[in-house]
């Protein structure tokens, strides 16, 4: 009978999918005798994202997918509590988007229309009328149906059990969840929407397809495909030269303060201090350090580089990064090596082991996964390096160190054209996804071939 | 008894406090959003604090100076949070065809019919740059244009007065002045100019030498040819060793005078202003020849963001406040080093003062030019990636130059703004 109840349910939730493409609402406005009006579907409230209710109806599509997946799942309980909300915030989709009465998605459309006609309306005058369509009332129908199906029995108590736990922990984690969905799990799946449309950023996006892919990764002539291969490369550059100095310059630290017995704790204070301080004050700071003219580089260490030219830019900026984010990596080595039982490098050294042997024998295999974790977090952060090149060098020098998130920030912010922008982002998000996921395999066959040589 | 005194004293601090409420200051409030975040952006707070005070009980205005105004207006607008929406800016003039393009600017048409403003008070030319279709959407602020700062003990030193005498300073005479300081074996120590960059170093340059319209028939139109050729002015001078190092802090040196030809906007010269003991004045930018001469000038302009919520009654708050503000704006100049353009202010004294009151006269000065090109910040964003490296890279194919920044902004306009 559950199995029937479950099945049911899962019908009209599918049911309510189909429906929920066909909703809409039917926009009117009247202008001195002039009439506009449009239809304006759900999916279309969905990617225009023209006001607060347009966030609802992501939320209802993400909570559709959980509430299909409890039901596979066999937790109807959990699907009830998913669709029940998905009840709610339909209804409120519908009370609240249907009394904007100026929505500028739809206010859009119907001055199209006026301006077509030779009139012009100020967006005040607008008084928009706006009403569901019947497929609105079906959909809402189907969802409460669906829900309704699956409603759980609360009589009997091993019922009443079951439902706390499975219901409990959702109710336990639900804030975390809000919060991922809203500002995380719907602006990927937007900027993922965005990378396959033409859109400035404030009309209405226009599906294109892959022609965003097309441009950026196959038409040799277009700028976009020129910034995004320098902009790549130059990221890829940095985190190739950069990594290793975040990697070995904590890990030194964090060995040596471990052997200080007098002063450690000030020495960790002022080697974790830089990396409290903003991405701004440290780049100025050191701006001024390496200037060429008035600089501490030139005047106290008698440098005679141009800094701010290729090839010594990467120098400076593996110096800078290093130094600024050498703290937060040393607090977990440190965390890390306090934890090496110390009877190990006893019994090491009754054994005769040395220095090297103890490290290399004990200490490594011991770090092996705060190493793992830390060369994982590492990359994906130089990755995503901005900061540095932007506000030392910009695009200087034919944009020598010119990386990937200074184009897609002009690109989006500056030319609004935030379909080319998300394109690049996502090549720039699979490159991150594709050198984390090879790095974590081969570090975990490090990891165990070190595991097992230690045995 | 204490707990009877305790009620007694809350209740009477309840009443006083719901009486203040009742007594609630109902001023008209205006929200007001500037691109100043800078010393110019102190200039601007003290006048909106004076006009608070002149206008206290009946207009409260309140000042947000941002970086980006225009995100934020924009994803506010998009939203329909109408309560972060100005009902009034000042941005930059360029941006304004693009604003109304989006239906984000709403036209202040109503403000002079109604007669809370008067357009004898602006410039026609900078009027007419925000004038669409026949609808107004802007009034004009200030001018401000990159200009050309000169250290007056250095012109002394080197006796370069006469490169001065007729307002202009040329490509030769920049050349004429760095022979000098070579010639006396200071070049090195003393630099002869430093560059501003990008758009507002190229833009007025390029016509000038070409003798041809970068925008025609609203289109962007780079001559590649005229370009590289103008830019060949440029690299000269610095492979002569006349112009700063390219990473040396030009403000730095021209403040500390081993700088003759300091390049940036007016809007430095509220920081210069306030340097002790600095002996300089502000001219146009280089020129080829005085007669072609060409000075690329930009306008902060007060617009009004489209807000439905927003009231007649504000809106003629607004004017009042607009007007008021144009009439004290001579503290524009003076202070913030900027120029301001409300004709009263024009005519007084301390306007003809100004070492910038030059652009002043833009309304009648011909080789004064304001562009209006609705992808303007695309293509500064291009001249931005270009940047000095034609000038700086002895390497660098001039010619490609003037081809990258067209094909950017075409590329950009078929991707689709």
């Amino acid at each position: 009978m559950k199995i029937k109840r479950g099945l049911l349910a899962a019908v009209l939730l599918l049911a309510f999918a189909v429906s929920f493409f066909f909703s809409g609402v039917d926009a009117v406005v009247t202008h001195k005798g002039t009439v506009a009006e449009t239809f304006v579907p759900h999916y279309l409230t969905l990617y225009s994202l023209s006001s607060a209710p347009s966030l609802l109806l992501a939320l209802i599509i993400a909570l559709f997918i959980f509430a299909l997946l409890s039901l596979f799942h066999g937790q109807p309980n959990v699907s009830f509590l998913f669709m029940a909300i998905m009840t709610v915030l339909y209804i409120v989709f519908l009370i609240t988007y249907c009394a904007e009465t100026r929505n500028n998605s739809v206010y859009n459309i119907l001055n199209e229309q006026f301006l077509a006609e030779g009139i012009k309306v100020k967006k005040r005058d607008f008084n928009i009328t706006m009403t569901p369509n019947w497929w609105c009332w079906l959909t809402a129908a189907l969802i409460l149906a669906s829900t309704l199906t699956i409603f759980p029995d609360f009589r009997t108590p091993v019922t009443r059990y079951r439902l706390k736990r499975q219901v409990e922990p959702y109710i336990f984690i639900a804030p975390h969840v809000l919060l991922f969905v809203v500002f995380s799990m719907v602006p990927i799946i937007y900027g993922i929407y965005a990378a396959f449309t033409t859109w400035d950023l404030y009309n209405d996006p226009v599906f294109a397809g892959l022609r965003n892919f097309r441009t950026i990764l196959f038409d040799s002539e277009n700028t976009y495909f020129g910034q995004l291969r320098k902009g790549l490369w130059n990221t890829i550059k940095f985190m190739l030269y950069v990594t290793p100095f975040c990697i070995a310059v904590p890990f030194s630290i964090a060995l040596a303060t471990r052997s200080i017995t007098r002063g450690s704790k000030v020495l960790q204070a002022v080697y974790y201090l830089p990396s409290l301080l903003s991405t701004t004050t440290v780049m100025l700071a050191w701006k001024y350090f390496f200037n060429n003219t008035y600089g501490m580089a030139v005047n106290l260490f008698g440098s005679t580089w141009n800094w701010f030219a290729p090839p010594y830019t990467w120098v400076m900026m593996i110096i800078i990064t290093a130094w600024w984010g050498t703290g937060g990596t040393m607090v977990i080595y440190q965390s890390a090596l306090a934890s090496v039982p110390d009877d190990q490098y006893e019994a090491a050294a009754i054994d005769g082991a040395g220095a090297f042997g103890k490290f290399r024998y004990i200490t490594l295999p011991n770090m092996s996964y705060p190493l793992m974790y830390t060369c994982v977090t590492t990359v994906i952060a130089q990755l995503n390096v901005y900061g540095q090149p932007n506000l030392l060098t910009g695009y200087n020098y034919n944009g020598a160190n010119a990386v990937l998130l200074m184009y897609i920030r002009d690109t989006a912010f500056t030319q609004n054209i935030a379909g080319i922008a998300s394109a690049m982002s996502m090549v720039l998000g699979a490159v991150i996804m594709a050198i984390s996921f090879v790095q974590i395999r081969l570090m975990r066959g490090d990891s165990e071939r070190a595991k097992r040589a230690s045995r | 008894m204490s707990k009877r005194l305790i009620s007694v004293v809350l209740a009477l601090a309840l009443l006083l406090g719901l009486t203040s409420v009742g007594f609630a200051d109902d001023a008209i409030e205006i929200e007001f959003w500037t691109v100043f975040t800078g010393d110019d952006g102190q200039t601007l707070q003290k006048l909106v604090d004076q006009f608070n005070e002149e206008y206290a009980g009946k207009i409260k205005v309140n000042h947000t100076p941002f970086n980006d105004p225009y995100t934020n207006l924009y994803t506010n607008v998009q939203a329909g949070v109408t309560d972060d929406i100005p009902d009034v800016m000042i941005g930059h003039v360029e941006r304004v065809p693009k604003m109304v393009d989006d239906g984000i600017l709403t036209d202040v048409d109503f403000l002079f019919e109604e007669g809370a403003l008067d357009r004898a008070n602006y410039p026609e030319l900078v009027l007419d740059r925000t004038n669409y279709d026949g609808y107004q959407y802007g009034i004009p602020w200030d001018f401000n244009a990159p200009v050309l700062y000169v250290n007056m003990d250095l012109i002394a030193k080197y006796e370069l007065a006469d490169l001065l005498e007729d307002g202009y300073v040329t490509f030769d005479e920049i050349l004429k002045a760095g022979e000098t300081i070579k010639a006396a074996g200071d070049l090195g120590d003393i630099a002869v100019i430093s560059y501003h960059g990008g758009f507002n170093e190229f833009v007025a340059r390029y016509e000038e030498f070409g003798q041809v319209e970068l925008i025609q028939d609203g289109n962007l139109v780079i001559d590649p040819q005229i370009w590289g050729d103008m830019l060949a002015r440029f690299q000269e001078q610095n492979n002569l060793g006349y112009s700063i190092p390219r990473e040396d802090d030009a403000r730095t040196r021209f403040i500390g005078g081993s700088l003759l030809f300091f390049e940036n906007g007016t809007w430095t010269n509220a920081t210069l202003m306030k340097v002790e003991g600095l002996n300089y004045t502000a001219m146009m930018m280089p020129v080829f020849s005085p007669e072609t001469a060409l000075c690329r000038c930009g306008s902060h302009t007060w617009m009004q963001p489209e807000n439905e919520d927003r009231t007649e009654e504000e809106d003629l708050a607004v004017a009042t406040f607009i007007d008021w503000m144009g009439a004290h704006s001579i503290i524009w100049g003076t202070e913030a080093g900027q120029v301001p353009l409300y004709k009263s202010v024009t005519e007084m004294p301390e306007f003809a003062e100004l070492e910038q009151c030059f652009l002043g006269e833009a309304g009648t000065v011909p080789h004064i030019k304001i562009y209006r090109y609705n992808y303007w910040s695309t293509f500064t964003g291009a001249c931005g990636h270009v940047g000095l490296d034609p000038v700086y890279d002895p390497d660098y194919d001039l010619y490609s130059a003037g081809v990258t920044i067209q094909k950017e902004v075409d590329d950009a306009i078929a991707a689709g703004i």
